[in-house]
């Protein structure tokens, strides 16, 4: 169970969260909105990373957090970050094997993380994420500036991993879970204008958040 | 033409970057001609000079005799005893020590024997002490009626100027890795410093990074022993005191330029206050010339820094020899100086968390 209520966060005079309420389980979650919207401030509120003004916040044990720009040790290798971070998580060897095939890391484990392209970048963030096999899993814009085949990758890991974790995908790109997301949250000017269950009623991620989005536009509250 | 256009684009980022640009190129100068202008106080007019009795049989009317003339070319300080006066002078609280003969009023007597001591590791002071010996002469021979014979005799080992600057090298190396490198490390651990904070917290990282460097600093040390044995030195650095103090100094100053980075962050800002500081630390801990050759109030102000005493404990180790119980005071100053900078580091994360 990974959740916020009543959340509220401001910087300064900004309203960047305002009164959100949200509860995920088990599955893959998406949470799309404008740019600006508030999505990283509340992956980051559940990540313990930012302070809330108010509201209460509900995690697991463990957190694994993807962030949108890689956080990895840019003078390590690869294989050294997965070192560092795997004796940080007392991640067992196999796990770690698993997940160096799963996002194909294994051509470049000898290779610093700085001389490495985005999109493997990414997946060693991702790695590095798992490596202590968390107990839900937030992904800040996963997708973003990466190659189709990458991105199927990470989508592909993402959503074995959602079998019996809770993963929220702060993402741009819904079509790219279309066929594997459970809930879609749509975040405008800081609050949730829309909540949609796809076992309810399945249909575009896209579609719907699109539609969410002019309704919220247009002051008519949640399009759903 | 490309030129102007780009010297236009200099001048309008130069005013988005005025504050740093004025860190560089006005506070910097200015600060290192305030340290430099520090050192122009190379013959000390006012050092500290006990003033203290050979025997038991000398009375406080000799003892007032003998300050009044001390007072002409420096600033005496009256000790009850000689054992006291030579303990400061091993604490350089005073460069000298006049030791005074008894019945000096008593014309009967013949030459009044002054011995004045100088440490042997104090080498800036050695000229100096020269000087201040005639100068001492001349005065009593003014002030008391009998012949005046001064003696100079130095205390310990008369060290050489390189030999003096070992010390120095020691705890300015010191101030260099905690105030210059570990911030540079510090500022590469910001790409990554969200996962850490999700994996494990600030203080394990600080804490691991000084540990792992206050290690490190223990290589200068061996290799400076390796280097001079080599080549026939007498100074020896790797003792334990020497190692408590430049781990302590490097403790303190680490965690002073970590508290400075989450205040003002991990960049330009960051490394510009980590700069200034360094810069205060090496012109204001007496690490060239001892603190007696500054003013009266640039001394006060050396003397309210810790690193000082790093440079005066060093000193004792390395070119005394004194035991760690020697300065045990001022090693448990400094190890309270940590935990004082240890506090403000743990004040200074829980800033960084909540703006974050």
């Amino acid at each position: 169970m990974l959740g916020v209520t009543d959340l509220t966060k401001t910087y300064g005079d900004a309203t960047a969260l305002d009164e959100v309420s949200v509860s995920w389980d088990e599955g893959l979650h998406c949470l799309a909105g404008p740019n600006g919207s508030g999505k990283t401030t509340l992956l980051r509120v559940l990540a313990g990373l930012t302070r809330a003004d108010s509201g209460g916040v509900t995690v697991p044990d463990s957190l694994g957090v993807a962030f949108q720009t890689p956080n990895v040790y840019p003078d390590l290798t690869v294989a050294e970050n997965l070192d560092v971070f795997g004796a940080l998580a007392d991640a067992d060897d196999d796990w770690r094997a698993s997940l160096v095939d799963q996002l194909r890391l294994g051509p470049v484990v000898g290779r610093t993380a700085s001389d490495l392209s985005g999109g493997f970048r990414k997946k060693l963030d991702l790695a590095l994420a798992l490596l202590k096999r968390p107990d839900a899993l937030l992904l800040d814009e996963p997708l973003a500036d990466l190659d189709p085949a990458t991105r199927r990758r990470l989508v592909a890991t993402a959503v074995r991993y959602s079998d019996d974790h809770p993963v929220v995908a702060s993402t741009h790109h819904l079509d790219a879970f279309s066929e594997d997301y459970a809930t879609l949250t749509v975040v405008v000017d800081g609050r949730v204008a829309g909540a949609w269950d796809r076992s309810d009623a399945p249909a575009s991620p896209a579609a719907v958040y699109e539609r969410t989005l002019a309704a919220s536009e247009a002051g008519r509250g949640n399009g759903f | 033409m490309d030129v102007p256009s780009l010297l236009g684009k200099e001048l309008r980022w130069g005013r988005h970057k005025l504050l740093a640009l004025a860190a560089i190129f006005l506070v910097l100068p200015a600060v290192f001609a305030y340290v430099t202008v520090g050192f122009q106080h190379v013959l000390p007019t006012d050092a500290p000079v006990a003033v203290a009795p050979q025997t038991a049989a000398v009375t406080s009317d000799d003892l007032r005799v003998v300050r009044a003339a001390v007072t002409i070319f420096s600033d005496p300080v009256l000790y009850e005893s000689r054992t006291a006066a030579m303990d400061a002078l091993g604490r350089e609280q005073v460069y000298a020590v006049v030791a005074v003969p008894p019945a000096l009023t008593d014309a009967a007597r013949g030459a009044a024997e002054f011995t004045v001591y100088i440490d042997g590791s104090v080498v800036p002071y050695h000229e100096p002490s020269r000087g201040v010996t005639t100068l001492l002469r001349t005065a009593l021979d003014e002030a008391i009626p009998r012949d005046v014979a001064v003696t100079r005799e130095f205390v310990g080992t008369e060290h050489s100027l390189s030999a003096y600057l070992v010390p120095t090298f020691l705890v300015a190396l010191t101030a260099i890795v905690a105030l210059g490198y570990l911030p540079h490390t510090f500022e590469s651990e910001a790409a990554v410093l969200d996962r850490l904070r999700v994996e494990t917290s600030l203080h394990a990282v600080v804490a691991s990074k000084l540990a792992f460097f206050a290690v490190l600093l223990v290589l200068p040390l061996a290799a400076f022993d390796a280097t001079t044995a080599a080549l026939g030195g007498s100074v020896s650095v790797l003792g334990p005191g020497t190692l408590l103090v430049v781990v302590l100094t490097f403790l303190l100053l680490g965690l002073v330029a970590a508290t400075i980075q989450l205040l003002v962050g991990f960049g330009a800002w960051g490394r510009i206050a980590n700069l200034l500081v360094l810069l205060f630390v090496l012109g204001f801990s007496g690490l060239a010339y001892p603190v007696g050759f500054f003013s009266p109030a640039r001394r006060w102000l050396v003397r309210q820094v810790p690193t000082h005493y790093a440079a005066i404990t060093t000193r004792g180790f390395v070119l005394r020899g004194e035991p760690v119980g020697a300065y045990a005071d001022w090693l448990a100053g400094l190890a309270g100086a940590v935990a004082v900078a240890a506090l403000a580091f743990a004040g200074a994360a829980e800033l960084y968390e909540r703006r974050a």
